[in-house]
């Protein structure tokens, strides 16, 4: 008798802590979502999906706020490459983000928008002798060890994983950086599949 | 799950920034509350572990571009090394502006690419978090006080200027090449006369130095040319240690002692010690003598010698005869018949050579003069290079006392030190620490808190080697430069070289013509900028190389009867009959302590012992047993008054009767990872000299009592040193080496493939089968090359991120060494016993009773075999651990999720687990040399060897970018670069003319455990011993 009760109570505590796991996760994930919602202007209004928040479909803001309103569709109108400023692409695991410096090599001579208050913030930074804080758009799990080097000098466009830069403003993200993602590139030129090419 | 370490991975591209990750942490108590309320609470913690978002992180780009530099690309900087005075030529590998790997400079003749583990570690040195970051001033009270650079350089100036020149005193290293001779202007030119400069380093060669004046009349460490010899004995000559440069004799022992398959030969080396460390292990026969026996032991040898009429030089051999001491076995403990035996090698070879000591017992001077003798009557003098290593101005232990003595009848005002750190590394008998508190002003120089820092009234902070600019000179002609790889960490220190020229600068005008070191020694080579810049691309000028210079035929022996009567054997051990001595060894990876400030070189498992963190007093298995001591037992050793404690580890290379202790540990303060580490056995030791000034290291008249106290259990990796019946240790012996076959063997191998595999499709399964490559990466290690020594263990963990655990995580066994040196014992007559066939291994169980100890050696580097059919690919229930089409056994880190299985389904134990998040273990700013191109692991994960994948991939990348297949020799993995041995050969056997394919045709081919049919992909090569060797002296024996 003793025993049936315990049974009895096992399973009801079981069935009490699978509702409040499952509760707590939509709670969690949904507010998470709003809060995101509040400060990211997003692409596209998605339906909030349980299953992609806890597969991380949806790691982190696309388009988060920039410490410069940065308009990159406004330089690649007047021509300039992006290993212009992106110069490492070619050479290093990183692309590289350029320093003051190169932005002040045109900008101290760019007289029209001189004094736009986003272009006079690059001069205070140069002034107090800081980086500029970007926040990162894309941003890989530290696990994975990709490289520019090699995807740039195979033939790989930046806009396959960059989107079409030319159109946006400061930089967005529109591909989702997942797994399976980078995958289906990968079986569809033909590199290799194997958890070492990325993971180690 | 692989949690992010934002101090290495996400490091903004000017290497500095860090940003920390921001989880909301409301939600997360939130959870906590819910959690404790429900049983679902590890479920919670999984979903919230999952949906946590990571916020964005922030990517500081320069303010302007370096321009010589790119990040993501290492760049390599030549430079010169500082774990002991032998100045190797480094290569650093400088990743974002910040210094991440030592590789040897390829260029210098003296490391060839190589670097011993000492070398490796001295990055550690550069980041340790308790380096002094600012100039200290002792107060009144007794406190120190911070200060600033400039006002630090006033008050030594000022102190310089009223202070009589010639009660100045400067203590340095080992200096050599111009920076010699800038000490030297300095004193000139202040005034300090040339012998108040003392240069101190803990072994100052002094014996051998004094020995080679007495016999060739010209003080010299000399070099000897092992790599020349066929048969070499050496008398407690620890040249694979710490000998004057580690590396060059590793090199040159592996060139003479590893097989010659053609030939069916190989080098003899002879090793006569009471005890054996990593050079004994080394030899083919260890003839142990008694403490303070091998004087007598080498007359006896001279006389059978000249007896026998194995000597060139007849004549003057007739004049040394005098000397035979009566009852030789009794005062040596070495049957005569040994004597007759060697004296028949050394006839019978063509190219002996002895090796004299460079220190020991109290007749160490008089010991290393016969045998400088023997090798002159032997001939072998072509094999000695007089022109040696420039260490023959270094001070003994007795000059230090007679400093101790000027200070007492107050002779000095100011002490200069620069130096590693002389409290610690002085006998406390000769009282330096007591001497340095009559100083009115000492200063001095640590880059790092050390015990002499804290005495002194001034201290102020030297650079790291890896921030300075410098040379040194070690062999005459050879110069190795330094140059900073990174920029000075800490704005308030400064190169010592370069507070010196400003203060004799200031106290003298235009005393010095230039302004910093660096123009100094440019100045002084009289370099146009063309040229200097070429030779700081290439480490130095390297005018000289070791491998080309011989000893001239036209040495000549002092007047014999002068050398005679420097001869004088004391007898100290004859007062203690029992023979029961004290030896006290420098140890291979501490040097002379100045290397323990490396947590990972305290995690170094000692060559000899297999100990970390501590030392212990090493004890013969049978003595220990008569005494009732027991591994882990503390005991207490007494001297005078003065009072030990330490553990007890019982070691087979050691002889009955004797005990031994390592010096450079018991640290008072020298960073938080040295700081009480172990015991200093130079603070017990009574004062005892040689000759030349050095102090003995072999010890009588001590006490040794028990206290009751146990360690749990010793901080080691070996589980037991015998092989026990298992086939680990491959060995073979030259009688059968020719009867050996490759062919044989690989169809041995196929045979077992086919047992497991019974429906004969086991090729479908393994190799190949996936997807076809145009690689496959294979690795033979030789193990007649491999001496033993570890580097590569240590070169694996800081090219692959390994945290070290500290030291109750490696009691519970939990040690982190992708490579590991195993090191087995077996008897020779194990060996002998199992002669018959081709097959023999150490397979058969010895007999308890009345056994000799185990005396031959193999060491087993072992790391993941990359089994083509790996046990632990099998039980991996998430695919975390899974074979790569070129043949790698890959483990993918976030796909782990710490089921363990494959640890333990693995035969060779080589997978390591994390059980904890050991890389927090890892203060700041040490985590600055962790490697950004392999990820940090966290708690949970497992890991093992990868044969650096990183390597590989680097490789491989550049090579489809070129349109090429990756040539032989681009991917060389960290063990197999730093081998100084060069014992590792890494490539690709799908071409036929690599390395590594023709190193697998060798006879000695094996794999290890190859019955179980993994089918490793490491190959070994069998270690070959000389049964003959063995034949005649067990057979005498009888």
């Amino acid at each position: 008798m003793r025993e049936k009760q315990n049974i009895i109570a096992h399973k009801i505590l079981a069935v009490f802590s699978f509702t409040l796991f499952v509760l707590a996760g939509i709670i969690y994930a949904a507010d998470k979502d709003n809060a995101k919602a509040r400060d990211i202007k997003k692409v596209k209004e998605k339906e909030f999906d349980f299953w992609k928040a806890v597969f991380r479909e949806i790691p982190f803001p696309e388009k988060p706020p920039q410490p410069i309103k940065f308009p990159h569709n406004k330089h690649i109108a007047l021509g300039i490459d992006c290993k212009f400023c992106h110069y490492y692409a070619e050479k290093s695991k990183y692309a590289g983000v350029p320093s003051v410096s190169v932005c002040l090599g045109c900008h101290r001579y760019v007289a029209s928008v001189m004094n736009s208050p986003e272009v006079q913030k690059i001069f205070k930074y140069a002034e107090e002798g800081k980086p500029i804080p970007w926040v990162k758009v894309h941003d890989l799990p530290d696990f994975v060890r990709f490289t520019h080097k090699i995807h740039v000098n195979r033939g790989i466009d930046c806009k396959e994983c960059h989107g079409d830069v030319a159109q946006m403003d400061t930089a967005q993200r529109v591909a989702p950086l997942t797994m399976g993602w980078c995958l289906d590139c990968h079986r569809k030129k033909n590199a290799s599949t194997e958890c070492f090419a990325c993971h180690y | 799950m692989v949690e992010k370490n934002k101090n290495v991975l996400t490091m903004g591209e000017d290497g500095k920034e860090k940003i920390t990750d921001g989880v909301d942490l409301r939600k997360r108590e939130l959870f906590k509350i819910f959690g404790k309320t429900s049983v679902a609470v590890g479920t919670l913690a999984l979903i919230e572990s999952c949906t946590r978002k990571p916020q964005p992180e922030k990517l500081l780009p320069y303010l302007e571009f370096p321009e010589t530099t790119i990040p993501g690309i290492p760049y390599w900087f030549a430079t010169t090394c500082s774990g002991c005075p032998a100045s190797c030529g480094i290569l650093v590998k400088v990743e974002d502006l910040i210094p991440r790997k030592i590789e040897g400079n390829p260029d210098n003749p003296l490391s060839r690419g190589k670097t011993c583990a000492r070398g490796q570690a001295i990055i550690h040195q550069l980041f340790s978090p308790d380096r002094i970051k600012k100039p200290r001033l002792k107060k009144a009270d007794g406190n120190f006080e911070e200060i600033d650079i400039q006002s630090a350089v006033k008050l030594l100036t000022e102190r310089l200027k009223s202070a009589n020149p010639e009660k100045v005193f400067i203590f340095t290293g080992n200096i050599t090449g111009k920076t010699e001779k800038f000490y030297l202007d300095f004193a000139s030119k202040i005034g300090i006369p040339e012998e108040n400069i003392i240069r101190w380093e803990s072994f100052s060669f002094a014996p051998l130095r004094k020995a080679t004046k007495i016999v060739f009349g010209k003080e010299s460490v000399p070099v000897f040319r092992i790599d020349k010899a066929d048969l070499l004995i050496s008398f407690g000559a620890d040249f694979l240690d710490t000998g004057p440069s580690t590396v060059l004799y590793s090199r040159w022992f592996a060139k003479f002692h590893s097989v010659n398959e053609e030939n069916n030969s190989k080098g003899k080396f002879i090793y006569i010690s009471p005890r054996r460390n990593l050079t004994g292990l080394n030899a083919d026969r260890w003839i142990k003598v008694k403490p303070g026996g091998e004087i007598r032991f080498a007359i006896s040898l001279l006389n059978k010698l000249i007896e026998k009429g194995a000597v060139k030089h007849k004549d003057i051999a007739e004049k040394f005869r005098t000397y035979f001491p009566e009852k030789v076995e009794e005062l040596t403990g070495v049957p005569e018949k040994y004597i007759d035996l060697l004296v028949e090698e050394i006839k019978n070879s063509k190219n002996p050579l002895i090796f004299p000591p460079y220190f020991g017992d109290e007749n160490s001077t008089s010991l290393a003069t016969i045998c400088l003798i023997i090798n002159y009557l032997l001939g072998a003098v072509d094999k000695i290079v007089l022109e040696g290593f420039e260490y023959t101005k270094l001070s003994t232990p007795k000059d230090i006392k007679e400093f101790v003595r000027k200070v007492r009848e107050q002779k000095v005002d100011v002490l200069l030190i620069h130096a590693y750190d002389p409290v610690f590394t002085i006998p406390k008998f000769i009282g330096f620490e007591e001497s340095l508190k009559l100083i009115p002003f000492v200063v001095s120089f640590s880059y790092h808190e050390d015990e002499t820092s804290q005495f002194a009234h001034l201290v102020i902070p030297d650079y790291h080697q890896l921030e300075k600019w410098g040379d040194a000179e070690i062999i005459k002609g050879l110069v190795s430069f330094c140059q900073p790889v990174i920029s000075p960490l800490y704005p308030d220190t400064k190169q010592t070289e370069d507070v010196l020229i400003e203060v004799a600068n200031l106290v003298k005008e235009g005393a010095f013509q230039v302004s910093s070191f660096k123009d100094y020694i440019r100045a002084e080579y009289g370099f146009s900028d063309e040229d200097w810049v070429k030779a700081l691309e290439k480490g130095g000028i390297f005018s000289v190389d070791p491998e080309n210079i011989s000893g001239s035929g036209e040495i000549s022996l002092q007047p014999a009867e002068q050398i005679k009567d420097a001869i004088r054997v004391m007898n100290s051990q004859s007062a203690h009959s029992d023979g029961s001595a004290i030896i006290v060894y420098p140890s291979y990876h501490l040097y002379d302590g100045r290397m323990a400030n490396s947590p990972w070189i305290q995690e170094f498992f000692d060559v000899s012992t297999r100990l970390a963190w501590r030392n212990a007093l090493e004890v013969n298995p049978k003595t220990a047993e008569k005494l009732g001591l027991k591994n882990a037992d503390i005991v207490e050793i007494t001297y005078d008054g003065k009072k030990i404690e330490l553990p007890v580890i019982t070691y087979y290379g050691i002889a009955e009767g004797v005990y031994a202790i390592s010096l450079g540990r018991g640290h008072k303060n020298y960073g938080r990872f040295a700081t009480g580490r172990g015991v200093n056995p130079l603070e017990i030791i009574p004062e005892s000299f040689d000759e030349s000034g050095e102090i003995s290291f072999i010890y009588y008249g001590f006490e040794i009592r028990k206290t009751g106290k146990r360690l749990k259990r010793l901080p080691t990796n070996e589980g037991v040193p015998r092989q026990l019946g298992r086939d680990i240790a491959q060995f073979t012996t030259l009688s059968i080496l020719p009867k050996l076959d490759a062919k044989k063997k690989f169809r041995e191998l196929e045979e077992i493939m086919k047992k497991k595999f019974p429906r004969g499709d086991w090729e479908k399964y393994g190799r190949d089968s996936a997807k076809p490559n145009k690689y496959r990466w294979k690795m033979v290690i030789d193990l007649d090359k491999c001496i033993g020594c570890s580097a590569c263990t240590i070169a694996c963990q800081i090219e692959n991120n390994l945290p070290f655990v500290g030291e109750e995580e490696v009691i519970r066994g939990r040690e982190m060494t992708w490579v590991r040196v195993e090191r087995y014992f077996f008897t020779s007559d194990e060996l002998l016993r199992n002669l018959s066939g081709d097959n023999h291994k150490g397979h058969s169980e010895p007999s308890k009773n009345g056994e000799t100890d185990p005396d031959k050696v193999v060491f087993v580097p072992m790391m993941c075999q990359q089994c083509e059919y790996a046990p632990c690919e099998y039980v991996c229930p998430v695919y975390a651990t899974m074979h790569t089409s070129d043949g790698l056994n890959a483990q993918v880190y976030n796909r782990c999720v710490g089921t363990r299985f494959c640890a333990n389904n693995c035969p060779y134990k080589v997978r390591y687990f994390n059980w904890h998040d050991y890389f927090k273990n890892v203060p700041e700013p040490l985590n600055m040399a962790f490697n950004p191109s392999v990820t940090v692991r966290s708690k949970g994960v497992m890991e093992k060897c990868t044969f650096c994948i990183q390597r590989i991939k680097y490789a491989e990348h550049d090579a489809k970018i070129e349109g090429r297949d990756i040539r032989d020799g681009e991917v060389v993995p960290a063990c197999a670069q730093v081998c100084p041995a060069d014992a590792i050969t890494f490539g690709n056997i799908k071409d036929e003319n690599s390395a590594v394919s023709k190193a697998r045709k060798s006879k000695r081919i094996n794999w290890v455990l190859k019955e179980l049919g993994t089918e490793p992909s490491i190959t070994y090569l069998e270690k070959v011993f000389i049964d003959e060797l063995d034949k005649k002296f067990e057979e005498k024996e009888v």
